[in-house]
């Protein structure tokens, strides 16, 4: 390996010398190198060692097809990146390298020494040897695990951050090759809207290579270049793999903005990667094919790579991987290579499994030696290749021969072409399957969805004028479609040939025949897979692992289908492949979050008076998407004793809190009290103005879903109050059920949750409070009873008072517009300071409402406790003129059952112990069979000892009886149980301090 | 009783709004107006001449009838859903007003002053930075007197444009912090 | 990720913008349905494979719900109607 003088169109840096640390030593390379080529150059080898027998492997390929040199970069810090590819990582000053495989390390590796039993560790060998004994497995499981993957995981939170960003394009192209930048520019000229895509840090894809040694090539993309780039109308994205195409011509890509700075050199201001979501009314695919490798025994031997990825080093890198050369394939492109690694000063062997031709003839006038009709059968080497075997082969039907063994070839590097398969990813993640082609040897794209096209050598152009011209041709098709040019183009380009043979397999030492290296893969496990019966592809590659690993098996797929069709006798057409699915290539969880972390990751809702509770210290609880204080600690009092101070002024003299997260929807129409009296359990015909009511919800399989009070403002005008988390969910019910069931109600529903703050005025004092607040309201019991709500003014702001309480206590809520709603908080808490008033949060608001008996929905109920299960009977008005929603399946056998779960109460013997909620419940100590559960559960301040609800089958026969409950950890404890009324103060307790 | 003025805050009187404030990128939020909602279909019998009573007529879909002098702005959200936007002074008198036109009609009249909160978005880059929160084509999609009601990120948001160089954006309240942070972040890469 | 032409709003939009609403077109079952009638009404459903019927609502635009006939299979939206369309043409 050496690094050559200045190529015509090399992408390094020679000015700007990079170092990067790789197993303890430091190496050099330039600015533009990737990671590979600054390895190859080096002489670094080996790479990695093999997933099950751990061979030594080298770098095989240039560009992300590459199986074998994965590398994790910036190892153990917060930088730490696995399972990157060497040859698509573009290398950065100081880049800290170390191999994502070796156990315990590259240069020893255990799998190595096993070698004498290899033969047993065939595919299926890890289920067929570790199964048994079963309770060997936990230490089976220990030890293989050291085995398997390839980099660790990150241990530190990652330095950077990512995000997203939206796109909307007339056309987008995947692959800036000469296709892709023929397509684009041809769209954007005729005046579509164009984004381009190139997952290389530079637009040009093999045609690069071309350029170095074909004049009129060199131009072309120059000129093409400059014109893309002053374009108005085009967006050029490169580093930007597009990794999933899916439904109506949505196109994801990643973006690597940062990765091939050096960490120094990042601006911590701008994301590391960036995941761009892209839809295109019209797409156009020119991402390109992969080289096949050929199969021999050991051709996974280091220094055995793609004949293209010789190519890419030489022009692009100037980086010579090897000065004894042998190159085989099947196909005219080894011609092509051979030719330039003459002018480079090398003598290549070319190994043709085919005829001669007039390339074969032209090469060897040069001093070239060519075997035609030849191929390798087995390459020779420990750690790296220093020979090939090659040997006169012959096809009888489908099935080849050695004819006679021929010759040793030294060597030191293996430049190998089977043919090219189409990337035809994209085009599949959307269902298609890919149809093989007995002229290209290759699974063209089906291409079969609308608003797509393909262009290129995907499309089976092995040149980059065939694939400029066949660019022009999808764009021309593009831009009809988008109706921008009156008709279609005429013809597609012809395809120029590249004379592309049958697969070749020998089955000489199959077990040595390697097709997929990442998870080594022999073509011997692929006939044993087919000899147990595994006979479709998709059982073939589950069997065998065959494309299992992070490279999908982009050169060892199709190889291995050739492998089954050849064992099978079944023709690959028939084989087909198996199913592609998205990423494209691996794409890190970050870069899917974006800015959606931490924080942002859900929005925080907050209600007016949120600046007020931070001020006040509150403890904060998240309810759905809303941050609702939890509890006021003063001082350095814990939940507990916040909790006991909150409850007893709640109790016996004035609290207040913020319960402006409740979902509120305004009702309003002629056939509004019908709509209520079909959603609600309850009667709504006689609720007048100034009233409210508690309503029930349930669904239409009788099952509480939601409750609240709902409010009569006038008689066709009524708000609804839904639990906090149940806002938007109620909302769209009524809507569903309005628009496709009563269309003829005349009813409108707005959701005015966030117009609306509410503070609650609790506590025997409340009335004191209000009285000294609003002047216009008669406060006094007869004038003003309990589910009452009046209109008036509150400290100056319009307001509606509610008279209603979620704790027994004497309670009114102060509803005003949000805008006033911090203000009322502030003043009210201030005035109410003469009574010491106490700001209570979430933990109170639940015991004390417990105390009574109240259920919450979602906690005491699950969406299986019918109204009656809930002992909330009296909320069922059967004699509605319409059967409400869920009044059907109130009668059915199984929501009759006398003997369902039921809520009822539970004390617990010893007054201090708080039973944990979901707590499963027994009827007898030794019992496993579930009675019920426990639905919530507090320590009660003003009962001074625990208390618990609790869903129990047969509950309320169950009254005063004893049964068990069952934690998961510590010991089943008896619990009486009672009714859920926990604390009863009469009628007196509701009404306050007079 | 206390003699105190009452307090009129929008939700994010206590956000430093000098964050978002450079000529790239500019994020305002509107501190005078109010927010009502008219629910009434065009379809309505008398519904047409209820609105002329009020100087107003029914926009199309996705539509903004504007009365530039009364800074007043009426929103296509819904075939019966109108959401009109006016100074915080004109809003009592333009609810008795509408009030009083939709009488006898199968039409309501709602505040919801409180539910929103407006944010007015300038600057060079408004459209880079968006295009990192928001799915819609803004850019593309989004002309001078058309409205369309989507999501910023992850909070329901509705967006339109009466002028070129700006667009509006109104969020629910309770989600007005998070969306001012989203904002935040997209943007810090260009301020 | 599919496109939905909302019919009332008059433009596509995102699938994000929408929220399934269950199978179209389910008569509500009359009150005295037998247990097994109403059990029918309540769980099951068609879950054909291919063109199903469904009902859509914008619930992050005009929070209309209208009905979309899906190729749950390929994703292909076949057609839209408002449910005004539906009740008048019958």
């Amino acid at each position: 390996m050496k690094r050559l003088p200045p190529q015509p169109c090399e992408r390094i840096n020679r000015k700007q010398r990079l170092s990067f640390k790789w197993h303890g030593r430091w190496y050099s390379g330039f600015a533009g190198d990737t990671l590979a080529s600054a390895m190859l150059v080096n002489d670094v080898t080996p790479v990695a060692r093999s997933f099950k027998y751990g061979r030594r492997r080298g770098i095989m390929a240039a560009g992300v097809e590459e199986p074998n040199a994965l590398v994790t970069l910036e190892s153990g810090s917060h930088h730490h990146t696995p399972n990157v590819r060497a040859t698509d990582a573009e290398l950065y000053e100081e880049m800290q390298v170390q191999a994502a495989s070796g156990v315990p390390s590259l240069e020893h590796d255990i799998r190595a020494w096993l070698k004498p039993l290899h033969r047993f560790m065939s595919a299926g060998f890890y289920y067929k040897t570790f199964k048994a004994p079963k309770n060997w497995w936990p230490w089976y499981e220990k030890g293989l695990r050291r085995f398997s993957g390839f980099s660790a995981a990150p241990s530190e939170p990652d330095a950077e951050h990512y995000d997203h960003q939206y796109h909307h394009a007339d056309i987008a192209v995947v692959g800036a090759g000469p296709a892709g930048m023929a397509a684009a520019l041809a769209a954007a000229q005729g005046g579509a809207r164009v984004i381009l895509l190139d997952e290389r840090p530079a637009p040009g894809g093999e045609m690069v290579s071309d350029c170095a040694t074909d004049q009129q090539a060199r131009q072309w993309f120059e000129a093409t270049r400059q014109a893309l780039e002053t374009q108005a109308n085009v967006s050029i994205l490169t580093r930007t793999t597009a990794y999933a195409l899916h439904d109506y011509n949505l196109l994801l890509a990643l973006e690597r903005r940062q990765d091939h700075l050096a960490l120094k050199a990042r601006n911590p201001q701008h994301s590391r990667q960036r995941s761009h979501r892209i839809r295109a009314r019209q797409v156009i695919l020119a991402t390109g094919s992969h080289e096949r490798p050929l199969l021999f025994a050991n051709n996974d031997l280091s220094g055995i790579m793609l004949a293209s990825a010789v190519r890419r080093y030489l022009h692009e890198y100037a980086v010579l991987c090897g000065d004894e050369v042998v190159i085989a394939g099947n196909n005219d492109s080894i011609y092509v290579l051979a030719s330039e690694l003459l002018n480079a000063g090398v003598r290549p062997v070319v190994v043709d499994s085919r005829d001669s031709s007039l390339d074969t003839a032209a090469l060897q006038q040069r001093g070239a030696v060519v075997r035609t009709n030849h191929a390798i059968i087995e390459a020779v080497g420990s750690s790296r290749v220093t020979a090939v075997r090659i040997a006169e082969i012959r096809q009888t039907g489908n099935r080849w021969d050695i004819v006679s063994l021929k010759e040793t070839l030294p060597c030191n590097l293996v430049a190998l072409s089977g043919g090219f398969s189409p990337v035809v990813h994209l085009d599949c993640h959307t269902g298609s399957r890919p149809v093989f082609s007995g002229e290209f040897q290759a699974f063209m794209p089906a291409c079969d969805r609308p608003n797509r096209f393909v262009a290129g050598s995907v499309n089976a152009h092995p040149d980059w004028a065939g694939c400029r011209d066949d660019g022009m041709h999808a764009a021309a098709s593009a831009l009809a479609a988008l109706a921008l040019t009156p008709s279609s183009p005429a013809e597609k380009p012809r395809r120029k040939s590249l004379g592309t043979g049958p697969f070749l397999y020998l089955s000489h030492k199959p077990d040595k025949v390697f097709l997929d290296m990442q998870n080594d893969v022999k073509a011997s496990d692929i006939a044993q897979a087919i000899a147990e019966n595994y006979r479709s592809i998709e059982h073939i590659k589950r069997y065998t692992a065959l494309g299992f690993g992070t490279d999908q098996g982009k050169t060892g797929n199709v190889n291995g289908i050739a492998v089954a069709s050849a064992v099978t006798g079944i023709p690959m057409e028939q084989i087909g492949t198996t199913t592609f699915r998205p990423m494209y290539t691996p794409v890190t969880m970050g870069a899917l979050a974006g800015e959606e972390t931490g924080l942002l990751y859900d929005p925080q809702r907050f209600t007016p008076m949120q600046h007020s509770h931070v001020q006040a210290g509150a403890q904060f609880e998240v309810v759905g998407q809303w941050m609702r204080p939890w509890y006021f600690p003063q001082g350095d009092e814990d939940l507990h004793t916040a909790v006991a101070r909150e409850c007893q002024a709640a109790r016996q003299s004035l609290a207040m809190m913020d319960a402006s997260t409740l979902g509120k929807i305004d009702i309003q129409g002629p056939d509004a009290r019908e709509l209520l009296a079909r959603v609600y359990t309850n009667a709504w015909a006689k609720l007048a103005p100034g009233k409210c009511r508690y309503g029930l919800m349930c669904d239409e399989n009788g099952m509480i879903i939601d409750d609240g009070v709902t409010a009569c403002v006038s008689d066709t005008h009524f708000i609804m109050t839904t639990t906090t988390g149940g806002a938007a969910r109620v909302y769209a019910h009524l809507e569903r059920w309005h628009q496709t069931e009563w269309p003829e109600l005349r009813v409108c529903f707005t959701s005015v949750t966030d117009h609306w703050s509410t503070t609650a005025v609790v506590g025997p004092k409340a009335r004191r409070l209000m009285e000294k607040i609003c002047s216009d309201i008669d406060f006094s019991v007869e004038a003003f009873p309990f589910m009452d709500w009046r209109e008036g003014t509150v400290l100056g702001v319009p307001a509606r008072v509610m008279r209603i309480s979620f704790s027994g206590e004497l309670s009114y809520e102060i509803n005003v517009q949000a805008n006033y709603g911090r203000y009322i908080w502030d003043q009210v808490h201030e005035i109410g300071q003469a009574w010491n008033i106490t700001p209570y949060g979430t933990e109170s608001m639940h015991v004390l409402r417990a105390e009574k008996g109240y259920i919450i929905v979602g906690q005491d109920t699950d969406g299986s406790i019918t109204p009656h299960d809930a002992g909330m009977g009296w909320a069922v008005a059967r004699n509605k003129p319409y059967p409400f929603i869920g009044l059907r399946s109130l009668s059915r056998s199984d929501t009759a059952r006398a003997d369902r779960k039921q809520l009822v109460g539970l004390l617990t013997a010893d007054p201090d112990t708080v039973l944990p909620e979901g707590c499963q419940l027994v009827r007898h100590p030794e019992d496993s069979a579930m009675l019920g559960h426990v639905t919530s559960s507090y320590h009660s301040p003003t009962l001074q000892r625990s208390i618990a609800m609790a869903v129990v089958r047969n509950g309320f026969a169950l009254q005063g009886e004893t049964i068990y409950a069952r934690p998961v950890s510590g010991e089943t404890l008896p619990v009486l149980i009672r009714d859920t009324n926990f604390y009863d103060a009469g009628k007196e307790q509701l009404d306050g301090e007079r | 009783m206390a003699n105190v003025e009452p307090v009129f805050e929008t939700a994010l009187a206590h956000v430093d709004t000098s964050a978002m404030s450079e000529p790239d990128f500019n994020v305002t939020e509107v501190r005078d107006f109010a927010c009502v909602l008219l629910r009434i279909h065009p379809q309505t019998a008398g519904a047409g001449a209820a609105l002329a009573r009020l100087g107003l007529a029914f926009p199309p879909a996705l539509g903004i009838h504007a009365i530039p002098q009364q800074r007043l702005l009426m929103k296509w959200i819904s075939p019966d859903e109108y959401l009109v936007t006016l100074p915080v002074t004109d809003k009592a008198a333009f609810i008795e007003q509408a009030e009083t036109a939709f009488a006898g009609l199968f039409a309501a009249v709602v505040d919801n002053t409180g539910g929103y909160s407006l944010l007015r978005i300038g600057g060079g880059q408004r459209y880079a930075v968006l295009s990192k929160l928001c799915f819609y084509d803004l850019k593309g999609n989004l002309p001078v007197g058309k409205v369309v009601s989507t999501a910023l990120a992850k909070a329901p948001a509705i967006f339109y444009r009466v002028q070129e160089d700006e667009l509006y954006c109104l969020l629910r309240g309770s989600f007005a912090d998070y969306g001012w942070k989203i904002l935040l972040t997209a943007s810090a890469e260009f301020l | 990720m599919f496109l939905i032409t909302c019919p009332y709003c008059g433009e596509a939009r995102e699938e994000q913008e929408f929220s399934y609403a269950g199978e179209a077109l389910i008569k509500r079952a009359p009150l005295d349905s037998s247990d097994a009638e109403w059990g029918d009404y309540l769980f099951n459903r068609n879950n054909t494979k291919g063109p199903t019927l469904e009902q859509w609502q914008h619930t992050l635009g005009c929070r209309k719900l209208f009905m979309v006939e899906r190729n749950n299979v390929t994703n292909d939206i076949l057609a839209i109607k408002t449910f005004e369309s539906l009740r008048s043409d019958s």
